[in-house]
Protein backbone atom coordinates (compact mmCIF):
# COMPACT_ATOMS: atom_id res chain seq x y z
CA UNK A 1 0.00 0.00 0.00
CA UNK A 2 1.16 3.63 -0.95
CA UNK A 3 1.31 6.62 1.23
CA UNK A 4 -1.57 8.16 -1.37
CA UNK A 5 -3.55 4.88 -0.94
CA UNK A 6 -3.15 4.79 2.88
CA UNK A 7 -4.60 8.44 3.33
CA UNK A 8 -7.21 7.71 0.47
CA UNK A 9 -8.73 4.75 2.21
CA UNK A 10 -8.42 5.08 6.27
CA UNK A 11 -10.84 6.88 8.02
CA UNK A 12 -10.23 10.28 9.82
CA UNK A 13 -9.52 9.57 13.40
CA UNK A 14 -12.31 9.94 16.07
CA UNK A 15 -11.10 10.97 19.50
CA UNK A 16 -11.56 8.20 21.92
CA UNK A 17 -12.71 6.08 18.93
CA UNK A 18 -10.68 2.61 18.01
CA UNK A 19 -9.12 3.53 15.09
CA UNK A 20 -10.94 1.57 12.24
CA UNK A 21 -8.45 0.62 9.73
CA UNK A 22 -7.71 -2.73 8.36
CA UNK A 23 -5.09 -5.06 8.61
CA UNK A 24 -3.11 -3.20 5.37
CA UNK A 25 -3.54 0.59 6.57
CA UNK A 26 -2.05 -0.67 9.99
CA UNK A 27 0.80 -2.14 7.77
CA UNK A 28 1.95 0.65 6.60
CA UNK A 29 1.42 2.83 9.54
CA UNK A 30 4.22 0.34 10.83
CA UNK A 31 5.89 0.42 7.79
CA UNK A 32 6.33 4.40 7.23
CA UNK A 33 7.41 6.61 9.86
CA UNK A 34 6.25 9.64 7.88
CA UNK A 35 2.61 8.51 7.48
CA UNK A 36 2.81 7.07 11.32
CA UNK A 37 3.64 10.20 12.46
CA UNK A 38 1.88 12.75 10.39
CA UNK A 39 -1.31 10.10 11.42
CA UNK A 40 -0.56 10.35 14.92
CA UNK A 41 -0.59 14.15 14.82
CA UNK A 42 -4.49 13.87 12.98
CA UNK A 43 -5.53 11.78 16.34
CA UNK A 44 -3.84 14.48 18.21
CA UNK A 45 -5.55 17.03 16.78
CA UNK A 46 -8.97 15.20 16.74
CA UNK A 47 -8.31 14.71 20.55
CA UNK A 48 -8.16 18.89 20.55
CA UNK A 49 -11.34 18.82 18.04
CA UNK A 50 -13.08 16.60 20.73
CA UNK A 51 -11.86 18.83 23.25
CA UNK A 52 -12.76 21.92 21.88
CA UNK A 53 -15.99 20.25 21.10
CA UNK A 54 -17.11 19.65 24.54
CA UNK A 55 -15.90 23.32 25.71
CA UNK A 56 -18.30 25.35 22.53
CA UNK A 57 -20.90 22.69 23.58
CA UNK A 58 -21.83 25.67 26.19
CA UNK A 59 -22.28 28.17 23.73
CA UNK A 60 -25.98 28.67 22.63
CA UNK A 61 -28.38 31.20 21.02
CA UNK A 62 -29.15 34.02 23.13
CA UNK A 63 -32.35 33.94 25.00
CA UNK A 64 -34.04 36.90 22.80
CA UNK A 65 -33.78 34.31 20.16
CA UNK A 66 -36.19 32.09 21.69
CA UNK A 67 -38.35 34.72 22.75
CA UNK A 68 -38.66 35.89 19.25
CA UNK A 69 -39.39 32.38 18.12
CA UNK A 70 -42.18 31.82 20.95
CA UNK A 71 -43.93 35.11 20.05
CA UNK A 72 -43.77 33.77 16.50
CA UNK A 73 -45.23 30.42 17.55
CA UNK A 74 -48.01 31.95 18.71
CA UNK A 75 -48.66 34.22 16.60
CA UNK A 76 -48.77 31.44 13.78
CA UNK A 77 -51.12 29.57 16.15
CA UNK A 78 -53.54 32.43 16.02
CA UNK A 79 -53.21 32.41 12.34
CA UNK A 80 -53.74 28.68 12.04
CA UNK A 81 -56.91 28.69 14.52
CA UNK A 82 -57.99 31.41 12.18
CA UNK A 83 -57.53 29.50 9.41
CA UNK A 84 -59.75 26.36 10.98
CA UNK A 85 -62.40 29.20 11.66
CA UNK A 86 -61.91 30.62 7.88
CA UNK A 87 -65.79 30.81 6.96
CA UNK A 88 -66.65 32.78 9.97
CA UNK A 89 -64.82 36.14 9.06
CA UNK A 90 -65.75 36.06 5.33
CA UNK A 91 -69.35 35.59 7.19
CA UNK A 92 -69.11 38.40 9.68
CA UNK A 93 -67.50 40.78 6.85
CA UNK A 94 -70.19 39.92 4.48
CA UNK A 95 -72.74 40.94 7.15
CA UNK A 96 -71.44 43.80 8.09
CA UNK A 97 -71.20 44.96 4.79
CA UNK A 98 -74.64 44.18 4.22
CA UNK A 99 -75.85 46.57 7.02
CA UNK A 100 -73.46 49.35 6.09
CA UNK A 101 -75.44 49.11 2.69
CA UNK A 102 -78.60 48.79 4.72
CA UNK A 103 -77.93 52.13 6.61
CA UNK A 104 -76.80 53.72 3.58
CA UNK A 105 -79.76 53.19 1.55
CA UNK A 106 -82.21 54.33 4.68
CA UNK A 107 -80.19 57.54 5.25
CA UNK A 108 -80.31 58.36 1.59
CA UNK A 109 -83.81 57.52 1.21
CA UNK A 110 -84.73 59.63 4.28
CA UNK A 111 -82.70 62.79 3.10
CA UNK A 112 -84.61 62.13 0.06
CA UNK A 113 -88.08 62.09 1.28
CA UNK A 114 -89.58 65.73 1.30
CA UNK A 115 -89.68 67.61 4.02
CA UNK A 116 -92.54 68.63 5.91
CA UNK A 117 -92.92 72.41 4.62
CA UNK A 118 -92.35 74.65 7.91
CA UNK A 119 -92.37 77.93 5.90
CA UNK A 120 -95.51 76.67 3.48
CA UNK A 121 -98.72 76.24 3.97
CA UNK A 122 -101.78 76.27 1.96
CA UNK A 123 -104.50 78.95 2.76
CA UNK A 124 -107.83 79.29 1.90
CA UNK A 125 -109.19 81.95 -0.16
CA UNK A 126 -112.44 82.51 -1.93
CA UNK A 127 -112.46 81.50 -5.30
CA UNK A 128 -113.90 84.61 -6.16
CA UNK A 129 -111.29 86.86 -4.68
CA UNK A 130 -108.67 84.71 -6.76
CA UNK A 131 -111.01 85.00 -9.98
CA UNK A 132 -110.81 88.81 -9.61
CA UNK A 133 -106.97 88.54 -9.01
CA UNK A 134 -106.34 86.59 -12.11
CA UNK A 135 -108.50 89.25 -14.01
CA UNK A 136 -107.70 91.79 -13.33
CA UNK A 137 -104.49 93.61 -14.82
CA UNK A 138 -101.63 94.14 -13.25
CA UNK A 139 -100.92 98.34 -12.09
CA UNK A 140 -97.65 100.30 -11.11
CA UNK A 141 -96.57 102.87 -8.94
CA UNK A 142 -95.31 106.34 -9.71
CA UNK A 143 -91.85 104.52 -9.58
CA UNK A 144 -92.80 101.87 -11.62
CA UNK A 145 -92.95 99.36 -9.05
CA UNK A 146 -95.96 96.74 -9.09
CA UNK A 147 -98.28 98.26 -6.76
CA UNK A 148 -100.49 96.10 -4.45
CA UNK A 149 -104.09 95.66 -5.84
CA UNK A 150 -107.33 95.45 -2.89
CA UNK A 151 -106.36 92.05 -2.17
CA UNK A 152 -102.90 93.15 -1.13
CA UNK A 153 -100.75 90.83 -3.61
CA UNK A 154 -98.46 92.41 -5.56
CA UNK A 155 -97.35 91.09 -9.03
CA UNK A 156 -94.02 89.59 -9.15
CA UNK A 157 -91.99 91.33 -11.51
CA UNK A 158 -92.57 90.14 -15.34
CA UNK A 159 -94.87 87.42 -14.32
CA UNK A 160 -97.31 89.46 -16.72
CA UNK A 161 -95.62 87.95 -19.50
CA UNK A 162 -97.00 84.22 -18.54
CA UNK A 163 -100.36 85.13 -16.96
CA UNK A 164 -103.79 84.53 -19.22
CA UNK A 165 -106.72 85.91 -18.11
CA UNK A 166 -108.65 82.43 -17.40
CA UNK A 167 -105.53 81.01 -15.72
CA UNK A 168 -106.22 78.69 -11.96
CA UNK A 169 -103.86 79.91 -9.41
CA UNK A 170 -102.59 78.57 -6.48
CA UNK A 171 -102.15 80.05 -3.46
CA UNK A 172 -99.54 79.05 -0.87
CA UNK A 173 -98.38 80.29 2.14
CA UNK A 174 -94.81 80.62 3.17
CA UNK A 175 -92.10 82.25 5.31
CA UNK A 176 -89.62 84.41 3.51
CA UNK A 177 -86.70 86.42 4.95
CA UNK A 178 -88.25 90.23 5.21
CA UNK A 179 -85.35 91.12 2.98
CA UNK A 180 -87.29 89.49 0.15
CA UNK A 181 -89.62 92.62 0.83
CA UNK A 182 -86.99 94.94 -0.42
CA UNK A 183 -87.52 93.37 -4.45
CA UNK A 184 -91.02 94.36 -3.79
CA UNK A 185 -90.88 97.88 -3.06
CA UNK A 186 -90.96 97.89 0.31
CA UNK A 187 -88.59 99.14 2.97
CA UNK A 188 -86.91 97.27 5.10
CA UNK A 189 -84.58 98.25 7.99
CA UNK A 190 -81.43 96.53 8.67
CA UNK A 191 -82.08 95.32 11.95
CA UNK A 192 -85.28 93.62 10.60
CA UNK A 193 -83.67 92.20 7.40
CA UNK A 194 -83.17 89.12 8.90
CA UNK A 195 -86.45 88.45 10.51
CA UNK A 196 -89.06 86.01 8.99
CA UNK A 197 -92.26 87.25 7.69
CA UNK A 198 -95.09 85.27 6.38
CA UNK A 199 -96.27 85.45 2.35
CA UNK A 200 -98.76 83.90 0.29
CA UNK A 201 -97.48 83.53 -3.10
CA UNK A 202 -100.24 82.96 -6.07
CA UNK A 203 -98.08 80.34 -8.26
CA UNK A 204 -99.58 80.03 -11.55
CA UNK A 205 -100.36 76.39 -13.29
CA UNK A 206 -96.74 76.14 -14.62
CA UNK A 207 -95.76 76.46 -10.92
CA UNK A 208 -94.12 80.43 -11.43
CA UNK A 209 -95.00 83.16 -9.15
CA UNK A 210 -97.34 85.53 -10.00
CA UNK A 211 -97.84 87.68 -6.89
CA UNK A 212 -97.02 88.15 -3.61
CA UNK A 213 -98.61 88.97 -0.58
CA UNK A 214 -96.51 90.01 3.05
CA UNK A 215 -98.88 89.01 5.75
CA UNK A 216 -97.46 91.09 8.99
CA UNK B 1 -49.61 10.93 29.09
CA UNK B 2 -46.13 10.62 28.52
CA UNK B 3 -44.36 13.64 26.73
CA UNK B 4 -43.19 13.17 23.12
CA UNK B 5 -39.43 11.79 23.20
CA UNK B 6 -37.94 12.37 19.27
CA UNK B 7 -37.74 14.89 17.13
CA UNK B 8 -40.25 13.88 14.62
CA UNK B 9 -42.84 13.14 17.76
CA UNK B 10 -41.99 16.78 19.06
CA UNK B 11 -42.12 18.35 15.60
CA UNK B 12 -45.77 16.88 14.82
CA UNK B 13 -47.08 17.78 18.17
CA UNK B 14 -45.51 21.75 17.42
CA UNK B 15 -47.40 21.70 13.90
CA UNK B 16 -50.65 20.76 16.09
CA UNK B 17 -50.01 23.89 18.17
CA UNK B 18 -48.04 23.00 21.27
CA UNK B 19 -45.86 25.38 22.44
CA UNK B 20 -44.11 22.97 24.41
CA UNK B 21 -43.35 20.64 22.41
CA UNK B 22 -41.87 23.53 20.16
CA UNK B 23 -39.78 24.76 22.56
CA UNK B 24 -38.62 21.46 23.67
CA UNK B 25 -37.31 21.04 20.09
CA UNK B 26 -35.95 24.45 19.92
CA UNK B 27 -34.06 23.94 22.97
CA UNK B 28 -32.77 20.64 22.16
CA UNK B 29 -31.45 21.79 18.79
CA UNK B 30 -31.10 25.37 19.03
CA UNK B 31 -27.39 24.99 20.44
CA UNK B 32 -25.90 22.97 17.54
CA UNK B 33 -27.52 25.25 14.72
CA UNK B 34 -26.47 28.33 16.48
CA UNK B 35 -22.92 27.16 16.80
CA UNK B 36 -22.80 25.98 12.98
CA UNK B 37 -23.56 29.28 12.07
CA UNK B 38 -21.29 30.73 14.15
CA UNK B 39 -18.46 28.86 12.57
CA UNK B 40 -19.58 28.89 9.37
CA UNK B 41 -20.39 32.94 9.54
CA UNK B 42 -17.59 33.92 11.91
CA UNK B 43 -19.65 36.45 13.45
CA UNK B 44 -22.62 35.50 16.48
CA UNK B 45 -25.12 38.01 14.81
CA UNK B 46 -25.31 36.45 11.78
CA UNK B 47 -25.49 33.31 13.79
CA UNK B 48 -28.56 34.82 15.95
CA UNK B 49 -30.54 35.77 12.71
CA UNK B 50 -29.67 32.10 11.28
CA UNK B 51 -30.65 29.84 14.32
CA UNK B 52 -34.31 32.36 14.31
CA UNK B 53 -34.45 32.02 10.27
CA UNK B 54 -34.38 28.18 10.74
CA UNK B 55 -36.84 27.60 13.39
CA UNK B 56 -39.45 30.25 11.89
CA UNK B 57 -38.43 28.26 8.53
CA UNK B 58 -39.75 24.84 10.26
CA UNK B 59 -42.67 26.90 11.67
CA UNK B 60 -43.81 28.41 8.37
CA UNK B 61 -43.12 24.91 6.58
CA UNK B 62 -40.03 26.19 4.30
CA UNK B 63 -38.32 23.74 2.16
CA UNK B 64 -41.08 21.08 3.46
CA UNK B 65 -40.05 18.50 6.29
CA UNK B 66 -40.28 15.45 5.15
CA UNK B 67 -39.05 12.65 7.86
CA UNK B 68 -38.24 9.97 5.03
CA UNK B 69 -35.97 12.00 3.40
CA UNK B 70 -33.64 12.31 6.34
CA UNK B 71 -33.56 13.37 10.30
CA UNK B 72 -35.25 16.43 11.69
CA UNK B 73 -31.49 17.59 12.54
CA UNK B 74 -29.96 17.00 9.23
CA UNK B 75 -33.06 19.08 8.08
CA UNK B 76 -32.26 22.26 10.69
CA UNK B 77 -28.97 21.79 9.68
CA UNK B 78 -29.45 22.10 6.03
CA UNK B 79 -31.88 25.20 6.21
CA UNK B 80 -28.69 26.41 8.15
CA UNK B 81 -26.19 26.09 5.74
CA UNK B 82 -28.67 27.31 2.79
CA UNK B 83 -28.82 30.34 5.04
CA UNK B 84 -25.16 30.82 5.81
CA UNK B 85 -24.00 29.92 2.15
CA UNK B 86 -26.42 33.16 1.50
CA UNK B 87 -24.88 35.19 4.26
CA UNK B 88 -21.78 34.17 2.65
CA UNK B 89 -22.40 35.43 -0.68
CA UNK B 90 -23.54 38.60 0.77
CA UNK B 91 -20.64 39.83 2.96
CA UNK B 92 -18.09 37.98 0.32
CA UNK B 93 -16.61 36.79 3.47
CA UNK B 94 -15.81 33.11 2.46
CA UNK B 95 -11.92 32.45 2.40
CA UNK B 96 -11.19 31.80 -1.51
CA UNK B 97 -9.62 27.80 -1.67
CA UNK B 98 -7.00 29.47 -3.75
CA UNK B 99 -5.21 30.68 -0.54
CA UNK B 100 -4.66 26.65 0.54
CA UNK B 101 -3.30 25.44 -2.64
CA UNK B 102 -2.84 21.32 -2.26
CA UNK B 103 0.75 21.50 -2.18
CA UNK B 104 0.17 23.44 1.28
CA UNK B 105 -0.05 20.30 3.13
CA UNK B 106 3.19 18.80 3.03
CA UNK B 107 3.95 15.88 4.51
CA UNK B 108 4.74 15.74 8.40
CA UNK B 109 8.21 16.69 9.17
CA UNK B 110 9.28 14.60 12.38
CA UNK B 111 11.71 17.87 13.25
CA UNK B 112 8.57 20.02 13.60
CA UNK B 113 7.84 21.69 16.79
CA UNK B 114 4.27 20.55 17.92
CA UNK B 115 2.16 23.04 18.03
CA UNK B 116 0.14 22.00 21.06
CA UNK B 117 3.16 21.62 23.50
CA UNK B 118 3.38 25.65 23.30
CA UNK B 119 0.41 26.54 24.53
CA UNK B 120 -1.97 25.54 27.56
CA UNK B 121 -5.46 24.45 26.99
CA UNK B 122 -7.65 27.55 26.97
CA UNK B 123 -5.35 29.07 24.03
CA UNK B 124 -4.93 25.71 21.97
CA UNK B 125 -8.81 25.63 21.62
CA UNK B 126 -9.11 29.27 20.59
CA UNK B 127 -6.24 29.05 18.53
CA UNK B 128 -8.61 25.74 17.11
CA UNK B 129 -11.58 28.04 16.95
CA UNK B 130 -9.65 30.14 14.81
CA UNK B 131 -8.19 28.34 12.61
CA UNK B 132 -11.67 26.28 11.82
CA UNK B 133 -13.22 29.66 11.49
CA UNK B 134 -10.24 30.46 8.69
CA UNK B 135 -10.85 27.64 6.63
CA UNK B 136 -12.14 27.54 3.34
CA UNK B 137 -15.82 26.99 3.44
CA UNK B 138 -16.43 23.40 2.11
CA UNK B 139 -13.76 22.44 4.56
CA UNK B 140 -14.71 24.36 7.68
CA UNK B 141 -18.22 23.04 7.17
CA UNK B 142 -17.29 19.18 7.45
CA UNK B 143 -15.00 19.66 10.34
CA UNK B 144 -17.72 21.95 11.84
CA UNK B 145 -20.89 19.03 11.33
CA UNK B 146 -18.04 15.79 11.75
CA UNK B 147 -15.99 17.31 14.95
CA UNK B 148 -17.46 19.80 16.41
CA UNK B 149 -21.30 18.74 16.30
CA UNK B 150 -19.92 15.22 16.32
CA UNK B 151 -22.31 14.67 13.55
CA UNK B 152 -21.88 11.27 12.13
CA UNK B 153 -20.64 10.79 8.18
CA UNK B 154 -23.97 9.49 6.91
CA UNK B 155 -25.91 12.23 8.50
CA UNK B 156 -23.06 14.86 7.41
CA UNK B 157 -23.29 13.77 3.98
CA UNK B 158 -26.93 14.11 4.02
CA UNK B 159 -26.40 17.76 5.25
CA UNK B 160 -24.13 18.57 2.70
CA UNK B 161 -25.64 16.70 -0.18
CA UNK B 162 -22.24 14.86 -0.71
CA UNK B 163 -21.42 10.85 -0.70
CA UNK B 164 -19.89 9.59 2.51
CA UNK B 165 -17.11 9.20 0.66
CA UNK B 166 -16.21 12.73 -0.06
CA UNK B 167 -17.37 14.01 3.44
CA UNK B 168 -14.13 12.14 5.03
CA UNK B 169 -11.84 13.08 1.80
CA UNK B 170 -12.80 16.70 2.81
CA UNK B 171 -12.18 15.65 6.32
CA UNK B 172 -8.50 14.31 6.31
CA UNK B 173 -7.89 17.51 3.78
CA UNK B 174 -9.32 19.97 6.48
CA UNK B 175 -7.43 18.65 9.26
CA UNK B 176 -4.08 18.61 7.23
CA UNK B 177 -5.11 21.94 6.41
CA UNK B 178 -5.55 22.88 9.98
CA UNK B 179 -2.29 21.17 11.54
CA UNK B 180 -0.74 23.22 8.52
CA UNK B 181 -2.40 26.80 9.99
CA UNK B 182 -1.99 26.01 13.69
CA UNK B 183 1.79 25.17 12.75
CA UNK B 184 2.28 28.38 11.29
CA UNK B 185 0.42 29.78 14.02
CA UNK B 186 3.11 28.77 16.29
CA UNK B 187 5.77 29.49 13.90
CA UNK B 188 4.81 33.58 14.29
CA UNK B 189 4.53 32.88 18.05
CA UNK B 190 8.24 31.69 18.75
CA UNK B 191 9.69 33.81 21.24
CA UNK B 192 12.22 35.37 19.63
CA UNK B 193 9.13 37.11 17.14
CA UNK B 194 7.49 37.86 20.16
CA UNK B 195 10.04 40.55 21.19
CA UNK B 196 9.06 43.36 20.66
CA UNK B 197 11.82 46.30 20.52
CA UNK B 198 12.02 49.17 23.00
CA UNK B 199 14.26 51.37 22.54
CA UNK B 200 17.08 51.60 19.94
CA UNK B 201 20.70 52.16 21.22
CA UNK B 202 22.61 52.51 17.93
Amino acid sequence: MTCEEFWSSVPPPVASRPLEADALEREHLHQCPACAAEFARHCRLAEELALAAGDLRRVQAPDRVEARLVHAFRWQSRAGTNDRHGWLAPAIWWAAAAALVLCAGLFISGARQPVPQRHARPVTLPAVELAEWAAAPAESDADGNPAADASGFIPVPNADRFRSADEEVNLVRVEVPRSAMIAFGISVSAEDASESVEADVLLGPDGLARAVRFVD
Amino acid sequence: MTPPETDDELFTAAQRGDEEAFLALYRRRQGAIYRFAMHMSGSTAAAEDITQEVFLALLRGDWGYDPERGSLSSYLFGIARKLVLRQLERTYADVSLDEHPPEAVSAANDSAPDPYDALNERERIEALRRAVVSLPRRYREVVVLCDLEEMDYADAAAVLGCPIGTVRSRLHRARGLLLEKLDRGHRSRSPVQALKPVRCLI
